[in-house]
C-alpha cells in the first residue's frame, strides 16, 4: 500500500487540531493583490490579502459572492490566465519557495502535484468525453512515473469510498450521480498526494445528505494523508464543522482571521458579526434576523476607506477616509482589520 | 396525510396527488406519489427534501404547470381541474408563483415594470384595473412595497442584482393580489445577506397582504425560519409533517433525523468541536425513480431498517398535535 507508506513517513495525529499551531507554514501569503484588465478598465479584485496555512490544517476562506475568494484560491497555483489578470503583487511562499517567481516548468510541477483543486461543480470539472478511468490515470501519470496508473486509480477509488471501482473506471461522467462525480474529482485531486488541497465550494452543488458524506470523506482523508485543506465557502455552518482557522474576506480584503472558535464566538469585525446574524440556524426560534443593509460593492466601485464602511453600523469619518490596518483582537492569532473592532463577546 | 387543518376549511387542499412523466421505453416515472397536503389561510407551509424528491413538481402541479395524473387539488373548496374557463382564470389570479432563478423567469428584453404591468393587463377586469393609469399606479405601488422604488420600473433584468430581480419576481406575483403564493426555492440562488432580506420581505408581506404561502426549499434552516408548518418529502412521498417547532426539535422519521443531522449549522458545529462526530451519515444515494422501491421508500438507506420495512409500506402514524410520520417505528 503506497498510501500506507506515506502514513509511516510522518507522525500521524488522529486529531489534526492538536499540534497544528506549532507546525511550519506550508503556504504563506503576504500582501497578495490580484487585478484584471477589462478593456481600458483596471480592476483590483483582491487587495493586500495575507494568510498562512500550516501542514495538516484546514483553513476556511469565507465571504459572499464577488468578494475574491475564488480569485485568491486560483492565484495560489497561478491558475489565472495573464492577461486578463495582472501579474499578482505580494509574495506567496509555498514550502519556502516563491510561487510568483516560478518558471512555467516549476509551476507545472506544483500544480496538481503539490497543490490540487476541487471545484464546486463536479459536472464541469470532469471532461464529458473521456471515461473516468482515463481521467484519473492521466492525473497519476502526469506527476508520478513508475507507478502502475491502473492500480493506482483503483486504489484511489477505494480511498474515496466508491465500491464498484472497475465499473466506475469504465463509466463516463454523465453516468454517475453528482455525489459520485464529486468523489471522482476528489480522487483526481488526490492522485498525486498533494500537500495542499484547495476545495472551492466543494459541496454547494450537492444535497445535504451527500454533502455530509463528502465532508466526512474529506475529514477522513485529511487525517489519513496529513494534507492541508483550504476550504472556500460561504457557509459558516460548514466552517464551524470542519475548519481549524478562518479568514473572513470582504470586498477583496481579509477583514478578520483567527481560530474558528474565537472568530465565531467573539467576532471582532462588524461584518463577521453581521454575517453570523444572517445565517439561519436550525435551533433558532422564530426570532427575526436583521439583514445587512446595502450590497457588497463591486470590485470596480469600492469605497476609498474601509470597504465595509457604507454598510457598517459603527462607521465614522476615519473609516471612510483610510483603509484600517490589521490589529490583534483578543485570542491567539486572532486578527481584525477594523478601526473600531467589537470588544464584547457576542 | 394532512389532518391538521380539518377543523377549519383549508385554502389549499391537495389529496393523493400523483404526477407521472412518460420516459423512453414506454415507461412512466412517478415523480410525485400520493402527496396530500393542506395550506390554511395566512399559513406559511414549508415543503423540504433533497433534489429529485418531487417538491418542485408538486408545486408545479398545484398551479397547473404540469398535469396531475391523479388526485385532487382543491382551492377554497373548489376543485381546480373541474372549473369553467373563467373560474380557471380566476384561479390564475388567486394562486401565483415565485421561481428560483429570477433571471430565467424574467424576460430579458422586457423592462421589469412592463413584466409586472403585463400580468395586471391580463387580469385587469378581475382586479378592477381597467384603465392604463390605474395599472401603472398599481405597478408603482407594488414596486414600492417590495422595496424597489419607482426608478427601477424602466430597467431591464440584467441591470439588477440577484436580490433585486427576486424582488421583481415577488412584485409580479403579488401585483394581482393572490391568496396563495407558491414560492419555489426563492432564495437558494442568493447570498446569505440578501437571502435574509428576501425572507423578511416575504414574511412581512404575507402578514400585511394576508396571503398564504407554500414555501418549497431544500435548506432546512431557511424553512425553520420561515414556516409555521413543515412537510418533509422523500422519493415523491411526504414522510413527515408537523408544525416547525416540533419537527425541528423532535423529528420522528429516520430520514428527517438524518437530514437534520446532516445540515452544517454554526451552533451545532461549535458545540461539537473537539468531540467525536455524532452525525448520521446516510449510506448511498437516493434511488432512481424508474425502479420503484418495495415497502418503505427510505428502507435502502435507513439506519434503523428491519425486514418488515422492505416488504410492508408503513402507514401514517399520528403522533398528536398534527405531527404525522410515515414510519413503522414512529409512535
Amino acid at each position: 500500500m503506497e498510501h500506507g507508506k506515506i502514513l509511516n513517513e510522518k507522525p500521524q495525529t488522529r486529531n489534526p487540531e492538536l499540534g497544528t499551531r506549532n507546525r511550519p507554514p506550508l503556504i504563506d501569503v503576504q500582501g497578495l493583490s490580484v487585478g484584471f484588465r477589462n478593456g481600458r478598465d483596471e480592476v483590483v479584485v483582491v487587495r493586500d490579502v495575507s494568510f498562512r496555512i500550516r501542514e495538516g490544517e484546514t483553513v476556511a476562506l469565507v465571504g459572499e459572492s464577488g468578494c475574491g475568494k475564488s480569485v485568491t484560491a486560483l492565484t495560489l497555483a497561478r491558475l489565472l490566465p495573464e492577461p486578463p489578470a495582472f501579474h499578482p503583487t505580494g509574495v506567496i511562499f509555498f514550502r519556502g519557495r516563491e510561487v510568483l517567481q516560478m518558471s512555467s516548468a516549476e509551476l507545472r510541477a506544483i500544480r496538481g502535484g503539490q497543490i490540487a483543486y476541487v471545484f464546486q461543480d463536479p459536472a464541469t470539472a470532469l471532461n464529458p468525453v473521456f471515461r473516468i478511468g482515463f481521467q484519473i490515470e492521466e492525473a497519476v501519470r502526469a506527476h508520478r512515473h513508475h507507478v502502475d496508473s491502473r492500480q493506482e486509480a483503483l486504489r484511489l477509488l477505494a480511498l474515496v469510498g466508491l465500491s464498484d471501482a472497475e465499473a466506475c473506471l469504465r463509466a463516463y461522467p454523465h453516468e454517475l450521480s453528482g455525489g459520485m462525480q464529486q468523489r471522482i474529482v476528489i480522487a483526481v485531486a488526490l492522485a498525486c498526494r498533494p500537500k495542499l488541497l484547495i476545495a472551492d465550494e466543494p459541496t454547494t452543488a450537492l444535497d445535504v445528505t451527500i454533502q455530509a458524506q463528502i465532508l466526512d470523506l474529506l475529514k477522513r482523508l485529511q487525517n489519513e494523508l496529513g494534507m492541508a485543506v483550504l476550504l472556500i465557502t460561504h457557509n459558516l455552518g460548514l466552517v464551524a464543522d470542519v475548519a481549524h482557522r478562518l479568514n473572513v474576506i470582504y470586498a477583496g480584503s481579509v477583514v478578520e482571521s483567527g481560530a474558528v472558535e474565537d472568530v465565531l464566538t467573539a467576532p471582532a469585525h462588524p461584518y463577521t458579526k453581521a454575517l453570523l446574524g444572517v445565517v439561519p440556524r436550525l435551533g433558532s426560534t422564530s426570532e427575526r434576523m436583521q439583514g445587512i443593509k446595502g450590497m457588497v460593492p463591486s470590485p470596480s466601485n469600492r469605497p476609498a476607506g474601509c470597504p465595509f464602511a457604507p454598510r457598517c453600523p459603527r462607521v465614522d469619518d476615519a473609516c471612510r477616509r483610510t483603509m484600517p490596518s490589521t490589529q490583534t483582537a483578543g485570542g491567539v492569532d486572532h486578527q481584525v482589520r477594523c478601526c473600531h473592532p467589537l470588544k464584547e463577546k457576542s | 396525510m394532512s389532518q391538521i387543518s380539518s377543523r377549519e376549511p383549508a385554502l389549499l387542499g391537495v389529496s393523493d396527488l400523483v404526477v407521472e412523466f412518460p420516459v423512453e421505453g414506454h415507461r412512466r416515472l412517478r415523480a410525485v406519489d400520493g402527496v396530500s397536503l393542506t395550506v390554511g389561510a395566512n399559513e406559511i407551509v414549508g415543503l423540504v427534501g433533497e433534489s429529485g424528491c418531487g417538491k418542485t413538481t408538486t408545486g408545479n402541479a398545484i398551479v397547473g404547470l404540469v398535469p396531475a395524473t391523479s388526485g385532487t387539488i382543491r382551492f377554497d373548496g373548489r376543485e381546480m381541474e373541474r372549473g369553467t374557463a373563467a373560474e380557471k382564470r380566476q384561479l390564475c389570479c388567486d394562486v401565483q408563483m415565485v421561481f428560483q432563478d429570477p433571471m430565467g423567469s424574467l424576460n430579458p428584453r422586457l423592462p421589469v415594470g412592463d413584466a409586472v404591468f403585463e400580468t395586471l393587463t391580463v387580469h385587469r377586469n378581475r382586479l378592477g384595473l381597467t384603465t392604463r393609469e390605474a395599472r401603472q399606479s398599481r405597478v408603482t405601488e407594488i414596486f414600492d412595497m417590495v422595496g424597489l422604488g419607482a426608478d427601477f420600473i424602466p430597467r431591464y433584468p440584467h441591470e439588477l442584482s440577484g436580490g433585486q430581480r427576486q424582488r421583481v419576481g415577488i412584485a409580479r406575483a403579488l401585483a394581482v393580489r393572490p391568496r396563495l403564493l407558491i414560492a419555489d426555492e426563492p432564495v437558494s440562488a442568493l447570498d446569505v445577506s440578501v437571502q435574509v432580506q428576501i425572507l423578511n420581505l416575504l414574511k412581512d408581506l404575507s402578514q400585511e397582504l394576508s396571503f398564504a404561502c407554500l414555501f418549497i426549499a431544500h435548506d432546512l434552516a431557511v424553512v425553520r425560519y420561515m414556516c409555521d408548518r413543515t412537510l418533509v418529502m422523500y422519493l415523491g412521498e411526504v414522510v413527515e409533517e408537523a408544525c416547525s417547532d416540533i419537527l425541528f426539535r423532535s423529528p420522528s422519521h429516520p430520514y428527517t433525523q438524518a437530514l437534520l443531522s446532516a445540515v452544517p449549522d454554526v451552533d451545532k458545529g461549535l458545540a461539537a468541536r473537539g468531540k467525536a462526530s455524532n452525525r448520521i451519515i446516510l449510506r448511498g444515494e437516493v434511488p432512481s425513480r424508474l425502479n420503484p422501491v418495495s415497502g418503505c421508500p427510505f428502507h435502502p438507506r435507513c439506519p434503523a431498517a428491519v425486514d418488515r420495512c422492505q416488504s410492508e409500506k408503513p402507514d401514517v402514524a399520528d403522533l398528536g398535535e398534527g405531527h404525522l410520520s410515515c414510519c413503522h417505528f414512529s409512535r
